[in-house]
């Protein structure tokens, strides 16, 4: 760790872990401009109790981390709900986030099926969408969802429960994958065939 | 307020599916229709239907994924295996992700793994959330049976019914409808072979050997190969049945008694 401007820096590799006990044993220092996820549902007392039973169910499991994009998707989701943040800053900082989701779905191949739910859930809820789609409400089910990602292995009632806080947004959809449109099942054949010969 | 069995109508598995995947302009009839004939119930024995067709396709899909070393290979195994609708579903899920495969296999791999594996958990939850009533008249030992989603083990399976597995009462389920179902095998032994669907010859075959037998054949995987059958008699204490099997209900309905209303699901397709 070196010392600069009064701010203590660590290595990046460190920011999950740091991230992690913050607000909880109060030594670890401030890496993170964005307020904690505690700060933000004060505003939402009903919110703050169902997600706190999240925390508490899965205290144990956030002592690990292999997905260090995990650490940065928090930091940019907790920002996207700061206040002071322009409408653009916030879009960007949302774009950045899914990104970060994204790019942690690609890597996501040997970890836990909890996790790849969680995350799944939440990439198709923001798939083609916006900020502005989202109330400040359902951007916090989104905070909760990355930060109990950050463990690597959640629970099966997390997973329970952010579908549940997710779904009682409307935020869960069905993918549409069954069609009986006879033009749509020609072109899924020809893709198909593209996709089995590999040449795309 | 309790609402009563007879208040209510039953639907179809292939009604439910049909509301919540497929087509925008036929989900949007199907929610429509049901919204009509409120308050709907479904046979618990739909979620051994479902499971053994939507939840088990789409397991399928994920674990050729993961054991596949490329795209190509994926979708050359998920076609020999899972034939052209399991594919198709797969490759819906591939556009409407905008999946881009020039990226490295592992990462494809990863991100499809990640939305198949969600896209399971929440089919299953909203099938058998998506309705307030499940009936189990004769209490389906499968029907029990939920999806196991944990660590890495995907379990789909359903196992053939055994003594040692099954505590069912699908056999006093069976005689007390036995005359019922005497009439309807005469009724259906009437018409020319040609004209009875292949589940059709089935249903007969089964009635038929219960009647010689004293006993209904449970053992296996008789039930799921008469699905149309069960959940028709289960609708006898509803209203009556929704559902788009019309080859199957339009003859049995008469025969067995009950009411059948019928979502033509081919008129809402888009074209």
């Amino acid at each position: 760790m070196e010392i600069e401007n009064n701010r203590v820096s660590v290595p990046e590799i460190y920011h999950d872990a740091q991230v992690q006990d913050e607000g909880r044993k109060n030594k670890v220092v401030n890496i993170n401009s964005a307020p904690s996820y505690q700060e933000n549902y004060r505003s939402n007392d009903e919110l703050f109790r169902q997600l706190r039973t999240v925390n508490r169910s899965s205290k144990k499991n956030r002592k690990t981390e292999s997905l260090s994009s995990v650490g940065r998707a928090y930091e940019l989701i907790g920002k996207v709900i700061y206040e002071d943040v322009t409408l653009v800053e916030r879009s960007n900082l949302f774009d950045e986030w899914k990104e970060h989701l994204l790019e942690i779905s690609y890597r996501s191949k040997e970890a836990d099926i909890n996790f790849r739910q969680i995350l799944g859930f939440v990439l198709s809820a923001v798939n083609k969408k916006d900020v502005i789609d989202f109330k400040k409400e359902e951007i916090l089910i989104f905070q909760e969802s990355t930060n109990i990602l950050r463990s690597i292995n959640p629970k099966k009632i997390d997973v329970e429960k952010i579908y549940r806080l997710l779904d009682n947004h409307n935020l869960i959809e069905v993918n549409q994958f069954f069609t009986g449109d006879e033009e749509r099942i020609k072109d899924l054949d020809d893709y198909i065939d593209i996709l089995s010969k590999g040449a795309f | 307020m309790t609402i009563s069995n007879q208040q209510q109508w039953l639907v179809d598995t292939d009604i439910q599916i049909h509301s919540l995947i497929g087509d925008k302009s036929v989900v949007d009839a199907v929610i429509s229709l049901k919204n009509q004939h409120s308050p709907c119930a479904l046979s618990a024995f739909s979620k051994v239907e479902f499971k053994g067709n939507v939840i088990q396709d789409l397991c399928l899909v994920v674990r050729k994924i993961k054991d596949s070393d490329s795209i190509a290979e994926a979708v050359q195994r998920i076609l020999a295996t899972g034939g052209r609708k399991t594919s198709r579903m797969f490759a819906l899920l591939c556009q409407h992700f905008e999946m881009d495969f020039t990226r490295p296999w592992t990462q494809v791999q990863g991100q499809l793994m990640t939305i198949l594996d969600s896209e399971l958990f929440v089919l299953w939850k909203k099938f058998t959330n998506g309705i307030t009533n499940i009936l189990d008249e004769f209490n389906c030992s499968r029907a029990k049976e939920e999806p196991v989603f944990q660590g890495n083990v995907r379990n789909t399976s359903i196992p053939r019914c055994r003594l040692d597995n099954t505590n069912c009462s699908i056999r006093q389920f069976f005689n007390h409808h036995l005359d019922e179902l005497k009439e309807l095998n005469r009724y259906l032994s009437n018409i020319p072979t040609g004209e009875l669907t292949s589940e059709l010859k089935v249903i007969v075959d089964v009635i038929e050997e219960t009647i010689t037998q004293g006993d209904f054949p449970w053992h296996g995987t008789t039930c799921r190969r008469i699905g149309d059958l069960l959940i028709a008699l289960q609708s006898k204490q509803c209203e009556g049945l929704i559902s788009s099997n019309k080859k199957e209900h339009a003859l049995m309905h008469s025969s067995l008694g009950y009411s059948f209303i019928e979502f033509p699901v081919a008129k809402y397709r888009l074209k």
